[in-house]
């Protein structure tokens, strides 16, 4: 159990950048790193003979929860309930990134694609064992995204050559 | 421009790092030892009660754990009566409202209370506010923290992150945490308060299951969009709710910097 006290200082401040990344927000990051780490903690000696790269199947752990998270909440938004509130939105730290505006729209597995294929640098057949869906899925998932992106972006920027 | 190299410069950013706290360590820790101990023991009783069920021991433990485990392994738990002896029911005796919920505690914990649709729905006192998704009267979630104030209902301080995160006692009941970059990032009500769907303190984790069929599971209670039902009694967060805890607080929350702790 020691060996997880080592790995859990030294990936901790990795994963919660990921998990930010995942899940946009610094709340549901912790909560997702939280819930994750102590479930492989619970059982870290067969996570480390079966997989042999905690790290790894940390990240691929809080990718797919953080995916079945938003399958339960996504209609969670309770529109038809809200109140009138012109003008007043999250605020985020990257609110005047257009890129991230854009981002944070795409679901949830579009979102993880881009952020392994950009931020862990992964290639598909990588990605696909990450999600644990095929590489015809990822790659699907990941020219919808930036198709999106793409899209969108040319409305943010202003003269831009997007 | 290359939305490659724009999408690899907006994950360089420095701002996604999180500062991780300082027990963050021991949290997950002890964390991980409670996981083990309950899938231990749910292991254990589940090979004892049914040898047929060998080799599920996950589903069974997700299914069932949370009637059939002796309260032995409930640490946490509030030391049950003999009148609960599989340790389900008996929510915390903080201040279950005027409800008629008595009936599942004398039923055999192996008949889980699950059919909330059989059970009347107390209809909520006339005069409880309503707590909106994203409001609770003025004080709206991402207000900045002087409008807050302007609104009359934060009290004194209760506790500060740095300068970062203030939480104020709300004169309503319950408290309000105010980020200084987010503005109000929570709002949390222990007043007589009921959500559109008509869930209120004292209302079952079945009726808020119910009436919130998206709600998972938390380490607190149960959430669902913004709201965070906070579940009175104890039980690890990795064991679903029993259906007849009851809501003790009910908090709405937005995107925040502020640690889960204040």
């Amino acid at each position: 159990v020691d060996e997880f006290a080592v790995f859990v200082r030294e990936a901790l401040p990795g994963l919660l950048r990921y998990g930010h990344l995942l899940t946009g927000n610094p709340h549901d990051a912790a909560d997702l790193v939280q819930t994750v780490l102590e479930k492989i903690g619970s059982r870290w000696t067969s996570v480390v003979r079966h997989t042999g790269d905690p790290v790894s199947y940390t990240r691929r752990a809080m990718a797919n929860r953080h995916i079945s998270n938003w399958r339960r909440t996504r209609r969670e938004e309770l529109i038809a309930e809200i109140p009138d509130q012109r003008g007043v939105r999250d605020r985020d730290p990257f609110e005047n990134e257009p890129l991230w505006t854009l981002l944070r729209e795409l679901p949830p597995r579009q979102r993880a694609v881009v952020v392994l294929r950009y931020y862990e640098d992964l290639s598909e057949p990588e990605i696909a064992a990450v999600l644990g869906v095929s590489r015809g899925t990822v790659k699907s998932q990941a020219s919808r995204a930036m198709a999106t992106l793409r899209g969108r972006l040319g409305v943010f920027t202003v003269g831009g050559t997007a | 421009m290359n939305i490659d190299d724009e999408l690899r410069r907006l994950f360089a950013d420095e701002r996604w790092d999180l500062a991780v706290r300082p027990e963050a360590e021991q949290l997950i820790m002890a964390g991980a030892r409670r996981v083990r101990r309950r899938r231990m023991v749910a292991i254990t009783a589940g090979a004892l009660a049914a040898v047929v069920m060998l080799g599920s021991g996950i589903a069974f433990a997700a299914v069932g754990g949370q009637e059939s485990l002796p309260p032995a392994m409930s640490t946490t738990a509030p030391p049950t009566t003999s009148e609960a002896p599989a340790g389900t029911t008996a929510p915390p005796a903080t201040k279950p409202p005027t409800k008629q919920t008595t009936t599942s505690t004398s039923t055999p914990p192996a008949a889980p209370p699950e059919i909330t649709s059989a059970k009347p729905k107390p209809s909520p006192p006339a005069s409880y506010d309503v707590l909106h998704p994203r409001n609770y009267g003025p004080l709206v979630l991402g207000m900045s923290g002087d409008q807050a104030l302007a609104t009359g209902l934060l009290g004194a301080v209760e506790a500060t992150e740095g300068d970062s995160c203030t939480r104020y006692t709300g004169t309503f009941g319950g408290n309000v945490l105010v980020s200084a970059k987010y503005g109000v990032v929570r709002v949390s009500v222990t007043a007589p308060v009921v959500t559109p769907r008509g869930i209120h303190l004292g209302s079952t984790v079945a009726e808020v299951r119910a009436a919130y069929p998206q709600a998972w599971d938390y380490r607190m209670g149960l959430k669902a969009g913004s709201y965070s039902f906070i579940i009175g009694g104890a039980v690890h967060w990795d064991t679903p709710w029993p259906e007849t805890f009851p809501v003790e607080r009910i908090d709405i929350d937005t995107t925040s910097d502020c640690a889960n702790a204040i």
